[in-house]
């Protein structure tokens, strides 16, 4: 890792308002089974506003928070997975725009689920002297028509904007080791294995391109095998390198999927319970797509349960496949 | 443990211990794997285990066979059948070189 030290100064979320799961169903978008086995209870639906729009409200709330601790910010990376409000343009420079000012670099980072946490990767390069900063937000909206939010890539698609603002001044967390890991050949399981014209996309069935990928590039078992190698590996490094075993996590936020899915990487995979990750909150959300980990710090800290000297590790992974760790400790009560 | 379906007790005992939501639910020959919960890293645990315990090569494994528990049930019963198949034909094979004599 870097050996300049920094730190998250600032967070911010823009939660827009729930639809209940028992709502979708009676709306016909949902249907009972998949709400038994997945227990997502309701999911972040935005009426109004567009992404970047949401991003700037979250960034905006992180700024205030971070305070003198973001007087010089030097970048703004904006992440997001799907449609900002408009093609053909660039949607970090509006969040820039209406957080920072005209004049700070400001770039978008696609890198599926994981870009969020990718951004703190990319984001920590910007801070060289010690009152630098960076602007770091998510947003989306999942109302297309292409996609269909409660069945959304195992799991159920939310709206909503976060926000993180890195700070080399100091923050009320402390960064204490970060890790990305990446197996590029796995890229074409979001794809389905194969290239489409533009004008064939329909809905995006996430199933069907997982199954045209196994079929056609690389077999089932060796794909998540190869995903937990990559998994596996980025989360041994960032403990070793932050000095700690799972046991001592106060809190570890995933990206937000399903209970299953949640238990599993909790209880099976880090060997803690489940109710000590963000899933209690996550599954009132439902999944942010690049945001979950932000959403969730915003969450813990500002209700007061993560506290002074708690270790919590935000952890990221996208279809690509990349997944990022940030182990954190917790220096300053909110 | 007792089997419940048309599977062996070992098949279940491996199923049951990675599916999170069924230690008191049923298995139903039809139902997706999914819907008991099963994970990425429960499918591949899962396939590991039936592979060591059925002999069945990983690779082997495919996306169709995961679907419900019937079809995995079937998936690896068909592969134990070519397994005997397999070794039936080997042991065939030896006796004949055996009773043809040594090779001149």
């Amino acid at each position: 890792m870097n050996s300049k030290p920094f730190y998250i100064a600032g967070v911010g979320a823009y939660l827009a308002p729930r639809q209940t799961a028992a709502e979708a169903i009676a709306a016909g978008k949902y249907d009972a089974e998949s709400a038994r086995i997945n227990d997502v209870a309701s999911a972040c639906v935005e009426p109004t506003l567009y992404p970047a729009e949401m991003a700037a409200i979250a960034g905006r709330a992180a700024l205030k928070m971070a305070g003198h601790r973001a007087r010089n910010v030097r970048a703004v990376f904006h992440s997001y997975v799907d449609y900002q409000g408009a093609h053909y343009w660039q949607a970090a420079p509006y969040v820039a725009m209406h957080t920072v000012g005209p004049s700070v670099p400001a770039f978008d980072v696609v890198q599926e689920c994981n870009g969020g946490m990718a951004s703190i990767e990319l984001g920590r390069r910007f801070l060289d002297d010690e009152q630098d900063a960076v602007l770091i937000t998510t947003g989306d909206r999942f109302d297309s028509p292409w996609i269909s939010r409660w069945y959304g890539d195992q799991s159920v698609l939310a709206d909503g904007g976060s926000a993180l603002v890195l700070s080399a001044a100091g923050g009320f967390a402390k960064v204490t080791a970060l890790v990305t890991q990446a197996d590029n050949s796995l890229e074409a399981e979001a794809r389905g294995a194969s290239f489409r014209p533009a004008g064939d996309q329909g809905v995006i069935d996430f199933d069907l391109m997982r199954k045209q990928f196994y079929a056609g590039a690389v077999p089932m078992l060796e794909h998540y095998g190869r995903m937990e190698v990559v998994l596996r590996r980025c989360v041994e490094r960032v403990m070793a390198e932050g000095g700690i075993t799972a046991q001592d996590l106060g809190y570890l936020i995933p990206v937000v999927t399903t209970k299953p899915r949640a238990e599993v990487i909790a209880e099976r995979f880090f060997g803690i319970p489940v109710e000590r990750t963000n899933w209690p909150f996550g599954r009132t959300t439902g999944h942010l797509s690049t945001g979950d980990q932000f959403a969730g710090l915003h969450e813990l800290v500002t209700t007061g349960k993560a506290r002074r000297g708690d270790r919590i590790l935000l952890l990221g992974g996208g279809t690509g496949y990349t997944v990022t760790a940030a182990l954190i400790e917790i220096e300053e009560d909110l | 443990m007792t089997a419940t379906g048309p599977w062996d007790g070992t098949f279940e005992r491996l199923l049951r211990s990675r599916l999170p939501a069924t230690i008191e639910v049923a298995l139903e020959p039809e139902v997706p794997l999914t819907h008991y919960g099963l994970t990425s890293l429960g499918y591949l645990e899962l396939g590991r285990a039936l592979s060591e315990h059925y002999g069945i090569s990983i690779g082997a494994f495919t996306e169709r066979a995961f679907r419900t528990v019937g079809s995995l049930w079937h998936f690896v019963a068909d592969s134990q059948l070519e397994r005997v198949a397999d070794s039936q034909l080997a042991v065939r094979a030896d006796e004949q070189l055996e009773s043809s004599g040594p090779v001149q």
